[in-house]
């Protein structure tokens, strides 16, 4: 490829407007990390606590040394700084908060902040990406296959209700959605729990199976485990799919494309499929895909409701415990992959407008 | 699409009552704005900030059912007695109360307790307790000293918790071994005194003995005392009570009030200030724009409920300041960037222009005509939003981050979920508050949706 080809690809419309898009999102990370960096260190408070709590740890390490006891009072508190100093400077933190602020930012940025400060994952590791690695699967299986779940018998039901407007079954999903929308899932759930656990003892309150025996069979436990969070996720969720696909249906169908294709006597099925289906799927498609990132960041309050060890219930944890770094670090990588999906979003509808593609406005 | 949609806030009303769904929420709330206004009426603000107190709560029984159990069960359940005995008998050595209880419930009560107040200065007495029941049997519940505490001046008192008092059901189990023919095991009195005499009577029981009750009070020294046995029920109140002894009913009507205002604030303050900040962007354009749409991005990334709860564990908010929080938090959001098209649209109508010919300033004509049109859309957006804040506010406190002082739905709702109460069967404890949670987020729901109808023609029209 010869310099000028590659100058005029650079320059087209579209990789101006896309490196334009991309430098926006990427300062828009950079912000929200330094937000959420300055707010999960209380502007330094938590800082104070971690000094007490290093101070309290060494004083008591070292009245236990008899040799220690004997020191005069003046060398002790020498040796007492020098300890915490010691540790302070291991861990980073004897700079003052403003300059770590910006030195924290960065290596959150880069995904680099290192250590917990107190949670540990199952095989002993402080790393917080050993941390994450952890419980990502767990908030994966479930949410994403609730999502899946949800807008599988979702989508058909809209599409369904949205050839028949305005009869029975369509009020009916219609009210349905909008009912079931207002309730979170968690909330559901306590009902599931009440029910289903304590009343009929069918299913267990939550929880997930500890490894054992084949890997079938496991798998199988888990899914018995991931019953009623997985049921109450669908059960909030697919009425708004269905709901969602309907109203964009209906819209379409009454386009006038739509219209003159019926008038020229092209059947309701081939309508359906080439004249509402295609301009309807880019939407649904972009949908799903937001929908199974905002899963991924887990959701807090129904993953600490059945006590799923996924990342909500690990976000809760940290926050519990009070190890920004670990709370940092899930933002950080929340914020990563909204914006990597906003952006691949970003291209491809880029693509496909020939407004954004040709540079016309 | 047809132009019809309608405008001014009274006539979008009018389209709202005309819908079923818009009827249906709105009748569905007027019950919770009823009791929103009834609450301080009811109970001054005064009692509910005892809500986190137990000593106030001490005349309530615990984990009491609903009142109206009794009704859909078909069976008498006990409510509390309280009986004040009378001065029947005065000696140089001692002074006798008696009182009688017609008991005719069919349950046992669900704790015992005797009150003794004395006006003068004793702190310490001997007092024995018999009941005579209406077979014959003489119960000793009690018989040994009491220490009396000063509550106020020239008032002493002193409790016998005759449920829970080991005293107690020592005597008991001596005088049940004739009836039960062994030294039972565990003996819970309020069972033993009120069931028919049978050999499981100690515990278990074999349904209650109805009758007359004469309660039997022998003080030592004489003096002038207040004397009161309770026999607490096992039905209380609308909605019962929790492990706290807290009438749930009042935490109830008090989360009313709490949660209209927090869910419709929190509402109206995101919706409006995000559709004000975006219609401004896209109005004047340029520079402006492009911040507040920068902004909005920020606020989307941002994680707003892990946030939430960081800010929320490390200060203990009230509800109020929660409130405060997600206000600041929601400056700008996805009302800032669903308004921007819709402003732009408006913003290129003819009288806008014309507007803008006569001289009206930009700022006019943004407050003026440009606001007032995207009104019943942003109208339907709030009401839609409310029954989110109402269940984050409930999800904090699922967290344990809840209220720390008033009763709210959610805090009822969690503090029963960390009490066990689905484990132990106390169901109205959990289904209360959720039900008015429930209740009041689908009357919003349903207004919204019916809202959202007639602001979007093309909804309506099919």
């Amino acid at each position: 490829m010869s310099l000028t080809k590659i100058r005029s690809v650079l320059l087209s419309p579209l990789s101006i407007y896309l490196i334009r898009r991309a430098a926006i999102l990427l300062v828009t990370v950079v912000i929200a990390t330094f937000l959420t960096v300055l707010i999960a260190n209380m502007g330094g408070y938590i800082d104070k606590m971690i000094y007490s709590l290093i101070k309290m740890q060494v004083v008591q390490s070292l009245r236990r040394d008899p040799s220690f006891a004997s020191l005069p009072a003046a060398v002790r508190e020498h040796i007492i700084e020098e300890r915490i100093h010691e540790i302070l400077h291991a861990r980073g933190l004897d700079q003052p908060f403003y300059v770590r602020l910006f030195i924290y930012t960065w290596k959150a940025l880069t995904l680099s902040l290192g250590q917990a400060y107190f949670i540990r994952s199952s095989t002993g590791s402080a790393n917080i990406l050993d941390i994450i690695m952890e419980r990502l699967p767990w908030t994966v299986v479930l949410f994403v296959t609730a999502t899946l779940i949800s807008a599988g018998i979702g989508i058909p039901l809209g599409l369904y209700v949205a050839r028949r407007p305005g009869s029975a079954l369509d009020k009916f999903v219609s009210i349905f959605a909008i009912v079931m929308q207002s309730l979170p899932a968690w909330f559901i759930g306590i009902f599931l729990i009440l029910l289903f656990s304590y009343q009929i003892r069918l299913f267990p309150p939550g929880g997930v199976p500890v490894y054992s025996g084949p890997f079938w069979l496991w798998c199988l436990k888990v899914l018995y485990y991931m019953t009623l969070p997985l049921l109450s996720w669908v059960v909030t969720h697919f009425g708004y799919w269905a709901y969602i696909t309907r109203n964009l249906v209906v819209s379409i169908l009454s386009e006038d494309y739509v219209v003159a294709a019926r008038a020229r006597g092209i059947p309701e099925s081939v309508i359906l499929r080439r004249y509402v289906l295609r301009p309807a799927s880019p939407t649904l498609i972009t949908m799903i895909a937001l929908a199974i990132v905002f899963a991924l960041q887990g959701a807090i309050i129904t993953e600490t409701v059945f006590d799923w060890p996924g990342l909500g219930t690990l976000y809760y944890q940290a926050i519990e415990m009070l190890d920004a770094p670990v709370v940092i670090e899930l933002t950080v990588v929340y914020a990563y992959i909204l914006v990597a999906t906003v952006f691949v979003l970003d291209i491809i509808y880029a693509v496909l407008d020939p407004r954004v593609r040709t540079g016309v406005r | 699409m047809s132009g019809s949609v309608p405008t001014g806030f009274k006539a979008v009303l009018k389209e709202l009552l005309r819908t079923k769904t818009g009827l249906a929420g709105i009748i569905m709330l007027v019950p919770i704005i009823a009791m929103a206004i009834a609450a301080p009426l009811v109970a001054p603000l005064s009692v509910v900030k005892q809500w986190s107190n137990p000593l106030y709560w001490q005349n309530n029984p615990r984990d009491a059912m609903p009142i109206w159990v009794s009704w859909l069960l078909g069976k008498n359940l006990p409510q509390t007695v309280w009986l004040h005995l009378k001065r029947v008998e005065i000696t140089p050595k001692k002074a006798v109360y008696v009182g009688t209880i017609d008991y005719t419930y069919d349950d046992y009560p669900s704790e015992l307790r005797l009150y003794l107040i004395s006006e003068e200065h004793i702190d310490q007495v001997w007092i024995k307790v018999t009941v005579y029941r209406p077979d014959g049997l003489a119960l000793v519940l009690y018989n040994s000293s009491l220490s009396l505490y000063s509550v106020k001046s020239g008032e002493y008192k002193g409790v016998i918790y005759l449920s829970t008092s080991g005293e107690v059901s020592s005597e008991l189990a001596r005088q049940l071994r004739r009836i039960e023919g062994n030294v039972p095991p565990v003996v819970v009195p309020e069972v033993a005194v009120f069931s028919k005499a049978c050999p499981e009577m100690a515990s278990e029981g074999c349904g209650v003995l109805k009758g007359r009750y004469l309660v039997k009070v022998e003080i030592s020294p004489p003096g002038n005392y207040k004397v009161v046995f309770v026999a607490f029920g096992k039905v209380y109140g609308l909605f019962g009570t929790d492990d706290m002894r807290r009438d749930i009913a009042l935490g109830i009507l008090w989360g009313a009030p709490i949660a209209l205002a927090f869910g419709v604030i929190a509402s109206v303050w995101t919706v409006f200030i995000q559709a004000f900040l975006g219609s401004l962007g896209a109005w004047y354009g340029s520079k402006v724009d492009e911040l507040i749409q920068r902004l909005a991005d920020i606020m989307l990334v941002l994680p707003l409920l892990p946030l939430l709860i960081l800010i929320d564990f490390l200060y203990r908010l009230t509800v109020w300041d929660l409130l405060l929080v997600i206000m600041v938090f929601s400056i700008a959001g996805v009302v800032t960037k669903t308004v921007r098209p819709l402003t732009l649209q408006i913003a290129s109508e003819q009288y806008i222009e014309a507007a803008l010919s006569y001289g009206a300033s930009k700022m006019r004509i943004l407050l003026r005509y440009i606001l007032p049109r995207e009104l019943p859309y942003l109208i339907a957006l709030t009401v839609m939003n409310v029954p989110g804040y109402i269940f984050l506010e409930a999800a904090l406190c699922m967290l344990g981050l809840g209220e720390p002082e008033l009763p709210t739905w959610g805090r009822i709702l969690s503090d029963a979920w960390y009490a066990g109460a689905a484990y132990h069967g106390y169901w109205w404890w959990i289904l209360t508050p959720a039900g008015f949670i429930a209740w009041t987020a689908i009357a919003f729901a349903l207004i919204g949706y019916a809202l959202d109808k007639i602001v979007n023609p093309r909804l309506r029209e099919l």
